[in-house]
């Protein structure tokens, strides 16, 4: 479903993916890990087109398409959700509008109907559930005064409305305390299905124990430098990042 | 933000500039007293009207014209405007059926039904082309309802009491320039009068239309509410397309006894001019203002204004009853080369009066967006209280905002609170929607909506939509 | 009218005759609604300036410090001042203050002068400071007696300059003016903070023009009405360079029939981007015959910038009063440590212990007035 070769990417001069390599397959679970600097956030950047980061070289391809020549919206319409790390506030804009909006989009674009406000209003109360959410989070401003468990909530949320074919999670884990953080990962595990690929950016493992991951992949200065199943998280948690350093460096 | 957004999405053309082709019967260009004497003829008015407007008019041509407003523009030639143009009409109409067709189908397009079968449910409109009032509907049902909502011009036949009694007493001739010139030339407008504890049962609605070119149009509303009444006011404006500017200088007067609510929107869409060179379109010069006569008055002002080359006016409340309560939301939107200076005035005299103001600017183009706002506690307003929010938002960085608030306080035991901040739509913002399969050209006018949405909240149900999809249309094609 | 001392030919004495030049065509007398005191005349009044060739300031500071009079040193004072007097037209403080003077002051170098006024005739001081790259200058002015005076002083910013000013006035002249003319290049740093215990009328005047990228400038007034004084704080900030920062907070207590406005502009020009701006009035009215008017003015050309302003005017909280009684404290009490509260956010700015001393002496015999009244 996702294949990235080679990848070079970079923001203002600098480059900070070099080389990274990582294929996804429908319905699995992959976990990056790293650290901070490392480059796994401008990764989900990268795959979602932020207009900030330019790609020098290397290919993707998701679905059969080439990725890199999709504008941000195509690629979300395709099928790629990026719940992020720290979500925007948008003074104004009702949160329920804002999500009908997105999940319409998508409906036009592939030539259903667009869903009216009672009908939508039936389906995203049965979303809400999946995250622990009230009502009331849908007539408030989108993000707009929420604590930071209650927007990565809402990010669940939107996911379980667009029902994508790879959700990217960043650090979905941080600013989250145990409750928080265990609705957020029951929820992701609720919508695990053996079509939709995870990708999990994280910086602990304690994710993992929630989110099990087919594949841990560890990066380090823009690339992959070791790739494993779940023990090689609990390794890490160890003994740290730096002997995976010392030995991308010596390469 | 890139130029292209920019350019995308604030380059869509005005589709209300057609001309009508209605044969209009006119007066010369110019202004003289005996231009003054011509209309108030034609007007078949009472004695006291045309003193009404002499007097005026002796002192418009005293003043000058105010040179203080964040805008420029060419100096206007007085003498080279119509002071009155209206739709030849051979008999009295006896119908809204037997109106000009065509004037029926310029409305319909403007999406102002008039005819019987087609009014908006509602809404009473009353529809004013150029210089006159062509229909006014549900006039009859309103009227079984003690509200007497007409053309201004038949009120001074049929209700000379009250149009004396009133007329000028919120703004009165010396007011200012454009206050004078009004007082002197206007030709119609709407008259509103809801009598003590009636509750108007429909919303009321002026639609006003300048088709001749060269014409200038001076309306004048009056609006009245008697202890306990309540009413609900819209107001809807556009203009054709012309290279030339044309001129208008409205004034509306809103009274408000004890316990009375008026509520006055306004959507305003006049051409703005050409938006490559900035050529033609409307100079909206307009005083509005209400007073608060009794206790627990309310005024509240809702604008939207998207429309006009230069706008100039600043919808204001007088609180003299105690514990009356003035609001103003705006919402002032200028793109391409318009040039807005609006803001409001909040007088309080009164002990315990209350105002509120909330002014959202936005800015593209290569506008020129001003908010001019006046709190003034007088020694007398015991305990009166203000708060103002006063926001703008830029797009692109040819554009400019400018907030200037004048506070006064001379009573101790009043209070006011002012706040203002500058936004913009932020780039990661627009990516968050586009990562949501958003268009970068609905996200940005779904966040500019949100922007105004203390504003359009406001507004009745209808215009709220209406106003939502102006900001929409306005803005196309102006972000990349 | 005085005579100049000066030699007409000297540089300070062309500005001179340029600004007596302005004030005779009556530039001063402009019913500008920037300046509401209509009596222009009270600028325009120089005649019982006696000829006294004593100038009327005593300055001590670090010896890392040069103060030069513009009598004692060649002809470059004109350069040094750096401000067109064309510019300053509708500015009486800066014109009166030019037109009149006898003498002028040049400071230059790092550390710490303490400039004291003390005159017997009204006296009209332009003073230049200039502070060289990297170096920090901190010039403390006091203001007593009962004469009026008008300064002004232009200040010079150099990159990563950083320039201090303090400024109490406890004059009981019918008219005191400060007219601070401020040029910032890259990365340099201006403060001013000012307490104002007049009893007359005083006016202070700031312009500041951030040229250089990233300059910051704090400005904090605190002014204390009583009787019939009258405050103006007029400031105007221009954003010339991206990445601007500036602060202004303005505070005044006002009694009596006193009167005070705060008028300041903030400007972002079209290349200012990324510059952060806020303004703040707030203003306790203890009395009823008091006034405040304020006008925190923006004009923004920039689309990426975040400019914030706010004026409050109110009365001391009913709820804090109460909060505090049940604490024990009796109201008078109470009272006087709200207020104190409320002076010290400005107070706290002043960054030299003697000056801090005399503004706090300053705002406490104000509250001691009051409570007694």
């Amino acid at each position: 479903m996702l294949q990235i070769n080679n990848l070079i990417a970079q923001i203002e001069d600098q480059t900070i993916i070099n080389g990274l390599s990582l294929t996804i397959n429908p319905g699995e679970v992959h976990a990056i890990m790293g650290p901070n600097g490392s480059g796994k956030s401008t990764l989900s950047k990268v795959l979602t087109g932020h207009p900030h980061y330019t790609v020098n070289g290397g290919s993707i391809q998701y679905d059969g398409q080439d990725l890199l020549e999709m504008d941000p919206e195509e690629r979300a319409i395709a099928g790629i959700f990026l719940a992020f790390q720290y979500p925007v506030e948008i003074p104004g804009v009702n949160n329920e509008s804002f999500i009908r909006m997105a999940y319409n989009a998508k409906r036009k674009a592939r030539g259903e109907s667009e869903v009216d406000a009672f009908d939508f209003a039936q389906l995203i109360s049965e979303k809400l559930k999946l995250v622990e959410m009230d009502e009331e989070f849908l007539s408030r401003s989108v993000n707009q005064g929420f604590s930071g468990g209650e927007k990565k909530r809402n990010e669940i949320l939107q996911m379980a409305v667009l029902e994508p074919k790879l959700a990217i999670l960043d650090e979905i884990d941080s600013g989250l305390d145990i409750d928080a953080l265990r609705i957020v990962a029951e929820a992701v595990n609720k919508l695990r299905t053996p079509d939709r690929s995870f990708a999990v950016i994280t910086h602990y493992q304690r994710l993992l124990t929630y989110i099990v991951p087919d594949v841990v992949h560890i990066m380090v200065e823009g690339r992959i430098v070791r790739s494993g199943g779940r023990e090689l998280a609990l390794e890490v948690e160890e003994r740290g990042y730096d002997w995976l350093t010392v030995a991308a460096s010596a390469e | 933000m890139s130029q292209k957004l920019i350019e995308d999405i604030t380059g869509r053309e005005y589709q209300y500039g057609f001309t009508s082709d209605i044969e209009s019967e006119a007066f010369p260009r110019g202004l003289s007293e005996d231009i003054v004497r011509m209309i108030s003829a034609k007007k078949n008015e009472p004695e006291f009207m045309l003193e009404f407007r002499l007097k005026a008019y002796r002192h418009w041509l005293t003043l000058t014209q105010p040179v203080w407003p964040n805008v420029t523009y060419p100096d206007i030639n007085f003498q080279n405007i119509q002071y009155y143009s209206a739709p030849k009409q051979v008999k009295k109409l006896n119908s809204l059926d037997e109106v000009d067709p065509e004037l029926l189908r310029t409305f319909e397009k403007l999406g102002i039904p008039l005819s019987e079968q087609k009014k908006l449910a509602n809404v009473a409109v009353d529809a004013i082309f150029d210089s006159v009032s062509v229909a006014t509907t549900f006039k009859k049902k309103l009227f079984a309802a003690g509200v007497i909502f007409c053309p201004i011009s038949e009120a001074v036949h049929e209700f000379p009491e009250l149009v004396k009694k009133y007329l000028g007493s919120v703004v009165p001739h010396t007011d200012n320039y454009y206050a004078a010139l009004n007082a002197a030339v206007f030709s119609d407008g709407s008259f509103v009068f809801v009598p003590k504890d009636t509750i108007c049962p429909m919303e009321l609605s002026t639609y006003f239309r300048i088709n001749t070119e060269g014409s200038g149009q001076f309306e004048r509303t009056l609006i009245v509410c008697e202890d306990n009444a309540h009413v609900s006011y819209l107001e809807g404006c556009t203009a054709p397309q012309f290279d030339t500017n044309q001129l208008h200088a409205a004034v509306v007067e809103l009274v408000a006894h004890e316990n009375a609510v008026i509520k006055y929107s306004t959507v305003q869409n006049w051409y703005a001019g050409d938006p490559k060179t900035g050529k033609g379109g409307i100079y909206n010069f307009v005083t509005k203002r209400g007073k608060c006569v009794g206790r627990k008055a309310k005024i509240s002002w809702t604008q939207i204004e998207t429309g006009s080359a230069i706008t100039w006016k600043y919808p204001s409340c007088i609180l003299i009853g105690d514990d009356s309560v003035g609001e103003f939301y705006s919402v002032a939107l200028t793109n391409h080369r318009q040039q807005a200076d609006t803001g409001t005035k909040m007088v309080h005299i009164g002990k315990g009066t209350r105002s509120t103001i909330i002014s959202k600017g936005i800015s593209a183009g290569k506008s020129n967006n001003t908010y001019r706002g006046l709190v003034q506690m007088n020694k007398s307003a015991h305990g009166a209280h203000n708060f103002t929010q006063c926001d703008s938002m830029l797009i692109g960085d040819r554009c400019s905002a400018t907030t200037l608030p004048y506070i006064d306080v001379r009573n101790g035991t009043a209070s006011v609170g002012h706040e203002a901040s500058t936004l913009k739509v932020t780039e990661e913002q627009l990516f968050f929607f586009q990562q949501r399969g958003i268009r970068t050209e609905d996200a940005m006018a779904t966040i500019i909506n949100g922007f105004c949405q203390d504003v359009f909240k406001e507004l009745p149900t209808e215009f709220a939509v209406e106003a939502t999809q102006l900001l929409g249309l306005k803005l196309e094609n102006s972000v990349g | 009218m005085t005579v100049m001392t000066m030699n007409s030919t000297s540089t300070l004495g062309k500005i001179a005759e340029l600004a007596r030049a302005q004030v005779e065509t009556g530039a001063l007398a402009q019913p500008s609604e920037e300046w509401r005191y209509t009596d222009s005349s009270i600028w325009v009044n120089p005649s019982e300036s006696s000829e006294s060739s004593e100038f009327p300031v005593q300055w001590t500071g670090t010896e890392s410090i040069t103060v030069r009079r513009a009598s004692e040193i060649s002809d470059d004072f004109g350069d040094q001042f750096g401000w067109n007097v064309t510019e300053l037209a509708g500015n009486p403080g800066a014109v009166t203050t030019l037109a009149f003077a006898n003498d002028a002051l040049i400071v230059t170098g790092h550390g710490r002068v303490y400039l004291a006024v003390a005159a017997t005739a009204p006296t009209h001081i332009p003073v230049v400071i200039r502070v060289a790259e990297g170096d920090r200058l901190e010039v403390s002015l006091v203001s007593t007696g009962a004469v009026a005076g008008h300064t002004c002083i232009s200040v010079h910013l150099a990159a990563n300059a950083e320039c201090v000013i303090n400024e109490v006035q406890t004059n009981s002249a019918p008219l005191v003016s400060s007219t601070y003319l401020v040029v910032q290049a890259s990365k340099s740093h201006f403060q001013w903070a000012g307490v104002d215990g007049l009893t007359g009328v005083g006016i202070r005047t700031i312009r500041v023009r951030q040229i250089g990228d990233e300059a910051k400038t704090v400005l904090t007034a605190l002014n204390l009405g009583a009787k019939k004084s009258e405050n103006y704080i007029h400031t105007h900030v221009e954003h010339l360079a991206p990445g601007g920062e500036s602060r202004q907070l303005v505070k005044s207590v006002l009694t009596g029939q006193s009167v005070s406005e705060f008028k300041g502009l903030v400007y972002v020009a079209p290349r200012a981007q990324k510059t952060d701006s806020s303004q703040s009035n707030q203003n306790m009215i203890l009395s009823e015959q008091a006034r405040a008017l304020s006008r925190p003015q923006l004009s923004i050309f920039a689309d990426d910038v975040k400019c914030a302003h706010g004026a409050t005017m109110s009365q001391l909280d009913a709820d804090q009063i109460y909060y505090l009684q049940t604490r024990g404290v009796n109201p008078a009490d109470a009272k006087a440590v709200l207020m104190t509260g409320f002076a010290d956010e400005a107070v706290d700015q002043l960054s030299m212990d003697s000056l801090t001393a005399i503004a706090r002496e300053t705002v406490r015999q104000f509250f001691e007035s009051i409570s007694e009244s």
